[in-house]
């Protein structure tokens, strides 16, 4: 084995680290070569120097402050927008991190969820109407009334097809692309889905 | 059982193994910290930061594993993040002046002991221990964490490969390289500081020869 190996093997040689074959060639390498020597010596002292640096003590105040910040990432979190706070349990150590996240997220998803299955009624006539199929409302609102011009008829005297013709065709909607959008005013502007988003709300109060 | 409460559970166990691990390891981790940064304030916030990392991830500790150990994974990787983001943990030269804190500019003398000695009856000298750890924080980050596991922690190669996540070999190389730095910058720092002496000595020397004159 040259010298150059042996180098390279000399710290671990130190630390114990080498067995059988390569401990036996570094040990005998040693005994015959003076330089080596000198550099084992110099490796040796160097960790026994390292060995030797005194414990640093930390302030008496460590353990207690890593304690109260741990106990403060455990701590219940709360979400919501607005005045709404939603209290969310603390889980797991990792979870906890990542809470408010996740319930800002079931949040979206719920409202997203509400808006999406209950559109007012002018705007499921506009759906229908685009489709070119009759619309009844769901629910009788007082201001909406049913648009029949004549009163009904005995139902017994008419079919299916006859209750259909009777009944007024909803006009076809045309959405209407404004030049300028400050010609209209803003009460113009506010549409379906601002007046289903505003029933959605009311429902939360 | 309810859902919440279940982990609930699970969290105050957590919580209370944690908190007896934080007192039982977190002096030998400041000290450790401590050798990696050098100072004491950057020492406290990097011992904090490990352990709220460690408690994040505390889910994914393998308990057959040394938590000690675990955590100097961590500790190793805040660092090399923390030296990354701020320039202030930089290495010092150790061609400046010792700072020794009492006021005094004296040159101090790097006197290594003969390495006969029993390592346990060395008793460093203040300065000798400033030295070493400004050669210290010289040393690459890797070298440096390295050393610092095998020689100040005295951890076996195997755990240290699996703390710095590396292989046998790599701890290897790293601790000798960084253990043959080390000597090297002492050695250098040694040669400076004697140099500066024998300026300061000589300039002496030829006020008090012109005085007589």
């Amino acid at each position: 084995m040259n010298c150059n190996k042996v180098s390279h093997l000399l710290s671990a040689f130190m630390d114990g680290e080498l067995l059988g074959y390569e401990h036996r060639q570094i040990h005998h390498h040693l005994q015959q070569c003076a330089d080596c020597r000198t550099e084992y010596d110099e490796l040796l002292q160097m960790k026994r120097l390292l060995a030797a640096m005194r414990l640093r003590e930390p302030g008496k105040r460590l353990a207690a402050s890593i304690v109260q910040r741990v106990a403060a990432e455990s701590e219940p979190a709360s979400v919501g927008i607005g005045n709404w706070r939603i209290p969310v349990p603390a889980m797991a150590p990792r979870a906890a991190a990542y809470t408010p996240f996740v319930g800002l997220g079931v949040g979206l998803a719920v409202f997203g969820l509400m808006v999406w299955a209950s559109p007012s009624n002018s705007t499921r006539a506009a759906m229908a109407g685009q489709r070119g199929l009759e619309f009844e409302p769901a629910v009788m609102a007082k201001d909406e009334p049913l648009p029949r011009s004549e009163p009904a008829p005995h139902v017994g005297e008419l079919t299916n097809d006859l209750m259909r013709d009777a009944a007024p065709q909803p006009a076809a909607f045309e959405p209407r692309y404004p030049d300028n959008l400050s010609d209209f005013p803003m009460s113009a502007r506010r549409v379906g889905p601002m007046r289903s988003s505003l029933r959605t709300t009311a429902l939360f109060r | 059982m309810d859902i919440t409460r279940l982990l609930c559970g699970v969290q105050k166990n957590d919580r209370r193994e944690f908190d007896e691990l934080v007192q039982r390891c977190h002096r030998p981790a400041y000290n450790i910290a401590f050798r990696l940064t050098g100072n004491h304030a950057d020492a406290e916030d990097l011992t904090q930061e490990s352990f709220l990392r460690a408690y994040r991830f505390f889910d994914r500790y393998n308990r057959e594993m040394p938590f000690e150990n675990w955590l100097y994974r961590i500790m190793s990787r805040v660092f090399i993040d923390e030296l990354r983001k701020r320039p202030k943990i930089q290495a010092q030269s150790l061609n400046q002046p010792l700072f020794l804190g009492d006021g005094s500019d004296a040159d101090v003398m790097l006197e290594i002991p003969d390495s006969a000695f029993d390592p346990e009856q060395i008793m460093l000298s203040e300065s000798l221990e400033e030295s070493l750890q400004e050669a210290l924080n010289t040393l690459p980050n890797e070298f440096r964490i390295a050393v610092i596991l095998a020689d100040i922690q005295g951890m076996c190669y195997e755990d240290i490969a699996e703390t710095m996540n590396c292989s046998l070999g790599t701890v290897r190389s790293r601790l000798h390289r960084g253990r043959k730095q080390m000597r090297q910058r002492l050695t250098m720092a040694a040669r400076c500081k004697a140099e500066a002496a024998g300026h300061k000595h000589g300039r002496a020397a030829a006020q008090m020869s012109g005085d007589r004159a």
